[in-house]
C-alpha cells in the first residue's frame, strides 16, 4: 500500500484529506481481503470494516511511516474475522472463473495453489510475498509470535511448492512453450 | 522450478487482477459511526499545566474529524482548559521510563529527591521510574524534552496501586491544576469524566504531587506530606497555564 505520509499526515485532520486517504486504501484493502478470502462478498465487507477501522484510528497511528503495516495488519485481521465467522466452501474452478480473470501463467497457478490453504496461510502467504512484512510485523498483525510465523511460512511454502510443481507438470505444453523461447 | 523470487512476482501479477468494486465511501463512513469510541491517546499521559507539576489532565478521543464528532471541544469546555497539540512522535518516543534504585535515579535528576515517607503501613514500593518529560512552549508552540522526573509507585492491599510523582520546580508552569479529569469512557449513553483532587507540595527544589483515589485518601496524603516536611502549593481551578506546559508519561 504505497501512500505517502504527507497523505497520512494530512487525513489526520479529517474531511477530504481522510476521504482521499480512503479512496487510495481501497483497491488494495479489497485485493489483500480478497486474497485471503476468496470471496467477493466478505472481502467487500472485511475491506469496508478495515477501512472504517482505520479512519477511526488514524489518530492513534503515533508513526506515520507504519502506516502500510498497520493497514495490512487492520485489514487481514478483519478478514481473518470473516473467514471464522463464515467458512468458505467452493471449488477451484469456481473461483477461478467467478472471481478473478489471470492472464499470467504463474499467477493463474498460484492463485488455484493458494485457494487450497487455509486463510490464515494465505494470508502469511500474502503479508509475506506480496505486502513485504518482515515475520515480526506479519506476527503482530496475526498476534501469533515471530517464530509461529516463520513456522507458518515455511510450511505454506513447502505446500505452494508441492502444489506447483504437480500444478506445472500438469501443463506440458507450457513446457514445450518453454523449450520453444 | 518455483523460487523465491517467482512466487513473489506471479503473486502481485495475481493480486493486480483482482479488480476492486468502487470505494463505498458512504458505506465506510456509516461504519465509523457506529464503531465503539476509541479509548484516548492522551490516557498514558499527565499534562500539567502546574507550577509545581501539579496536574490537569486532558483525555482527547482520537476519532478522526470528520467522521465522527468527537468530544474534544466538550471536554475541553468542561475543563475549562485548552490542551496543547499533541507532541511528536520523536519526543513521546524520548519519554521511556528507566527503572532503577533511588541512588540510580538522583544520579539521573537534576533535583535534589526527597522520597516519600509516612506511608500506610501496607504500602510496599514496586517500583523507582525516572522518566523525560515533554516540555511544551507556549511562546514557541514547540515541543522539547525536558528533564526527567521521578515516579514512585507503590502497591496496596486489595490490589491497589498508587503513585507519587517528583519533579523538579519550574516556575514557569504557572500554578498547580486543583483537579484532574479521567476520562472513564461511555456509560448509559454519556461520557464520564471522573474529577479526583490533585495534592502538590514542595521540598526544596523538588516538587511532589499526587492524586486522592482508590489507592491513597485525601488524610493518607495529608500525613504524608507532613512526614516529609513539604510545604503544600494550592491548586488552582480553571488551570491557569504558564508559559510552559509539561507532560509525563505514565505506565
Amino acid at each position: 500500500m504505497k501512500i505517502g505520509r504527507e497523505a497520512v499526515e494530512a487525513a489526520r485532520s479529517g474531511g477530504d484529506a481522510l476521504d482521499t486517504l480512503i479512496a487510495e486504501l481501497w483497491p488494495e484493502a479489497y485485493r489483500l481481503a480478497f486474497g485471503i478470502l476468496r470471496d467477493r462478498g466478505l472481502a467487500e465487507d472485511a475491506a469496508q470494516e478495515a477501512c472504517a477501522t482505520i479512519a477511526a484510528r488514524l489518530n492513534s497511528l503515533r508513526d506515520a511511516d507504519a502506516f502500510a503495516a498497520w493497514t495490512c495488519k487492520i485489514v487481514t485481521s478483519r478478514a481473518l474475522d470473516a473467514a471464522r465467522r463464515r467458512p468458505i466452501a467452493r471449488s477451484l474452478d469456481e473461483l477461478r472463473t467467478a472471481d478473478v480473470y489471470v492472464e499470467n501463467g504463474d499467477a493463474l497457478d498460484l492463485h488455484d495453489a493458494l485457494g487450497s490453504l487455509e486463510p490464515r496461510q494465505r494470508a502469511v502467504i500474502l503479508l509475506h510475498y506480496y505486502a513485504g512484512l518482515s515475520s515480526v510485523e506479519i506476527a503482530a498483525a496475526l498476534g501469533i509470535a515471530p517464530a509461529t510465523v516463520r513456522f507458518h511460512l515455511m510450511r505454506a511454502r513447502a505446500m505452494l511448492r508441492r502444489i506447483l510443481a504437480v500444478i506445472e507438470s500438469a501443463h506440458p505444453l507450457d513446457e514445450v512453450l518453454t523449450d520453444v523461447h | 522450478m518455483f523460487t523465491e523470487a517467482r512466487i513473489a512476482a506471479g503473486l502481485h501479477a495475481m493480486m493486480r487482477e483482482i479488480e476492486a468494486p468502487p470505494v463505498p465511501l458512504a458505506e465506510i463512513r456509516r461504519r465509523v459511526a457506529e464503531l465503539p469510541r476509541e479509548r484516548p491517546r492522551a490516557a498514558g499521559f499527565y499534562l500539567a499545566a502546574a507550577a509545581a507539576a501539579a496536574i490537569a489532565i486532558v483525555t482527547l478521543p482520537v476519532v478522526a474529524p470528520g467522521f465522527v464528532q468527537s468530544l474534544e471541544a466538550q471536554i475541553e469546555a468542561i475543563l475549562r482548559w485548552t490542551p496543547p497539540p499533541a507532541p511528536p512522535a520523536s519526543i513521546e518516543s524520548t519519554m521511556r521510563p528507566h527503572i532503577g534504585t533511588l541512588t540510580q535515579a538522583q544520579a539521573r535528576v537534576a533535583f535534589t529527591i526527597v522520597a516519600p515517607a509516612g506511608l500506610p503501613k501496607d504500602v510496599v514500593s514496586e517500583t523507582i521510574a525516572t522518566t523525560p518529560t515533554g516540555v511544551y512552549s507556549k511562546a514557541t508552540g514547540s515541543w522539547s524534552v525536558g528533564g526527567p522526573c521521578v515516579r514512585f509507585t507503590y502497591k496496596r492491599r486489595g490490589g491497589l496501586s498508587l503513585t507519587l510523582l517528583a519533579d523538579r520546580f519550574d516556575p514557569r508552569t504557572g500554578p498547580p491544576s486543583k483537579y484532574i479529569f479521567l476520562d472513564e469512557g461511555e456509560r448509559n449513553g454519556h461520557e464520564v469524566l471522573l474529577r479526583r483532587k490533585v495534592f502538590t507540595w514542595r521540598n526544596g527544589d523538588q516538587v511532589m504531587s499526587t492524586t486522592e483515589g482508590a489507592g491513597f485518601s485525601a488524610t493518607d496524603i495529608a500525613r504524608i506530606r507532613s512526614a516529609m516536611h513539604g510545604i503544600p502549593i494550592p491548586g488552582v481551578w480553571p488551570p491557569q497555564d504558564g508559559i510552559i506546559v509539561k507532560q509525563y508519561r505514565l505506565p
